[in-house]
This record gives structure tokens, sequence and C-alpha cells, in this order.
């Protein structure tokens, strides 16, 4: 997408992320004890700002939690605040009976993810005890909340060599928190 | 002329975290292909001094790319090291066997990452890089 036919409000998340991103550059620059860190930060803004750019935004997020969390089964979905009724964005790797879970639990992942923060069960001090842990729930990441819906990112099953989301990732689900949402959002209203 | 890394991986996410990595810590030259044929044939022609290696990856996978690779005396001694998500052990063996150097799995730490890259570059240097500069590609 040329820059210059983005709409008002494409134009300034981009001007936000664009700023972030060279923000996370400088710092994964200067911060050497952090390199990773930074070094993240920077890859997923990155690429949830050129998904922007290009509409794709729910293959970036499947790029993100694979590359950079190592989950590999996630869905995007989209709960109605009235019904609780969930609709599918996407779902990538996930068997029917984890897709048949969030279908019936909406209003459950909706309460978790109603204080706009991430809800990570993955943690191996964790002592979550939650039908949404058993299921096999790695963390809800809350993408918007409105007056119709509401839109999350659930994360499932974590690649074997990983035990636990650490402190690197908490810092990226808090990222995908706060600007996932707008650009899936602004993906959609074209 | 600093070392050359050629980075093979059909995630643009993985491709952008290593090319952020190298080109601002490090002096090394970044090349990159999105899948294994790719990934041949651009180390046939750029002759790079390490390569990583997804094994997950269109048209041709990183194992069957790895031997393709190892065919080529140009190729033989240059360190190859797998980059992927792929972490279980068969999958280990089978990256060894399919002649890779060393074996990384996703998600990628960058500390990790650098630390390994330096670790093969300067022996390549002292052993091989200028017998295979000028080595026989097919």
């Amino acid at each position: 997408m040329n820059p210059d036919s983005r709409t008002g409000q494409d134009s300034s998340l981009a001007d936000i992320m664009e700023a972030g991103s060279r923000d996370f550059r400088r710092q994964s620059i200067e911060q050497g004890s952090d390199l990773s860190l930074w070094t993240k930060l920077y890859v997923a803004n990155q690429t949830m700002l050129s998904a922007l750019q290009q509409r794709r935004m729910s293959e970036a997020l499947v790029e993100i939690c694979s590359n950079l969390l190592g989950c590999e089964e996630l869905a995007i979905i989209e709960i109605n605040r009235e019904t609780g009724k969930v609709q599918f964005v996407t779902v990538e790797g996930l068997q029917k009976e984890k897709t048949d879970f969030v279908a019936s639990n909406g209003r459950q992942v909706e309460g978790r993810i109603s204080p706009g923060n991430p809800y990570v069960c993955a943690d191996p001090e964790s002592t979550i005890e939650s039908e949404l842990v058993d299921s096999g729930i790695s963390a809800i990441v809350p993408l918007w909340v409105d007056v119709r819906s509401s839109g999350a990112l659930i994360l499932f099953q974590l690649l074997p060599q990983r035990s636990g989301f650490d402190a690197e990732d908490r810092e990226v689900l808090n990222l995908l928190s706060i600007f996932a949402g707008p650009c899936l959002r602004s993906q959609r209203r074209d | 002329m600093s070392a050359k890394v050629l980075l093979v991986d059909d995630s643009s996410t993985a491709l952008l975290m290593g090319e952020t990595l190298f080109k601002e810590h490090t002096s090394y030259e970044v090349v990159t292909a999105r899948d294994g044929e790719e990934g041949v044939r651009t180390a046939v022609a750029e002759k790079p001094d390490l390569i990583l290696l997804d094994v997950v990856m269109p048209k041709m996978d990183g194992f069957t790319a790895c031997k393709e690779m190892r065919k080529q005396e140009c190729l033989k001694s240059v360190p190859i090291v797998m980059v992927t998500s792929r972490g279980e052990p068969r999958n280990v063996e089978e990256g060894y066997r399919s002649g890779c150097n060393a074996y990384l799995t996703k998600p990628i730490n960058a500390n990790e990452l650098l630390e390994v890259v330096h670790m093969f570059i300067p022996l390549r240097s002292k052993r091989a890089a200028a017998a295979v500069k000028d080595g026989n590609c097919k």
C-alpha cells in the first residue's frame, strides 16, 4: 500500500508504530544487556506495521507467535458482547476440540481480557486452576473491546522446547495487546 | 572484507530478526532466500561464510537443502546452523545427519544466535575461507 493512500486513522496508527519501531531499534543498539528483548519488540512491531500496510495482519500475528513466542496453535476471535457468540477470524494449527472449546466459552474468554491486559496461563510457577488452563490455553491477548464486540488472540500449546512464557515473552504479548487489535480493525474496515 | 551470512527462511519475521541482529550488531553482510531451492542457489552463487537454515519451508525443506549444499564442493566446509521450531530429538538428529553443524530452536534468542554465529565464523575464516572462495560450485 502506498503510504499516501492511508486513511487518517491508518496514518496516525502507522505513525505511532513507526515511532515505536525507531525507539525499539535504538534501544536494541544501545541496551546491550537487553538485546534480545528490544530486538524482539522491534521485529514484532515492524512485522505488524508492514502487515498494516499490506493488509495481511492475521498472517503477521501467526508469524510473530510462531517465531518470537514459540506457539503454533492459535486463534483470533471476535466475541459478540450481547450474545457471547464467538466468531473465528483466524485459526492456526488447532484441533477441532480446541476450536469447539473456544466457541462455547466466549464469555469466559471475555472475562479474562476485560481488564485490558494479556492473561497468561503458561507460567511454570503459575497456580492458576481453571477450565481455560485445562483446555491447553497458554495466554489470551485482548485485541479490542467496544460496545458491540471484543476481540482476542488465544494462544494454545507452546512448542515442546518451551516450558512457559518468560519476561521477554510477556513484553511481546503486551505489545500485541496494544497494536494488534487496532491493526486488525483497520484492516477489516476496508 | 566482511563475512557473509546467508539466511534461508520462508518467514519474513525470522528474516527480519536475523537481518536486524547482523546489521546492527555485527559487520557481517547478509543475504537472504525464502525457500530451500532458492537457498541452495543463493549459497552456490554467494559462497557465504555461514548459513542459517530453517527446516519447514516450501519447495525444498531445510534437511534436503542442507544435503544439497553439502554436495557442492564450495559449500562442504561452510558452517550450516539449522534454526527451526522443530526441536524434537528426531528432528535434531535428522538435522545433524543432513550435515548441519549446529541446531537452534525457535523462538530465536538473539544472544544465543549471535554466540553461535561468532563461534563458527572465526573458525571458518582460519580454516577454509580463502579456499572456498575459489572452490568449484556446479
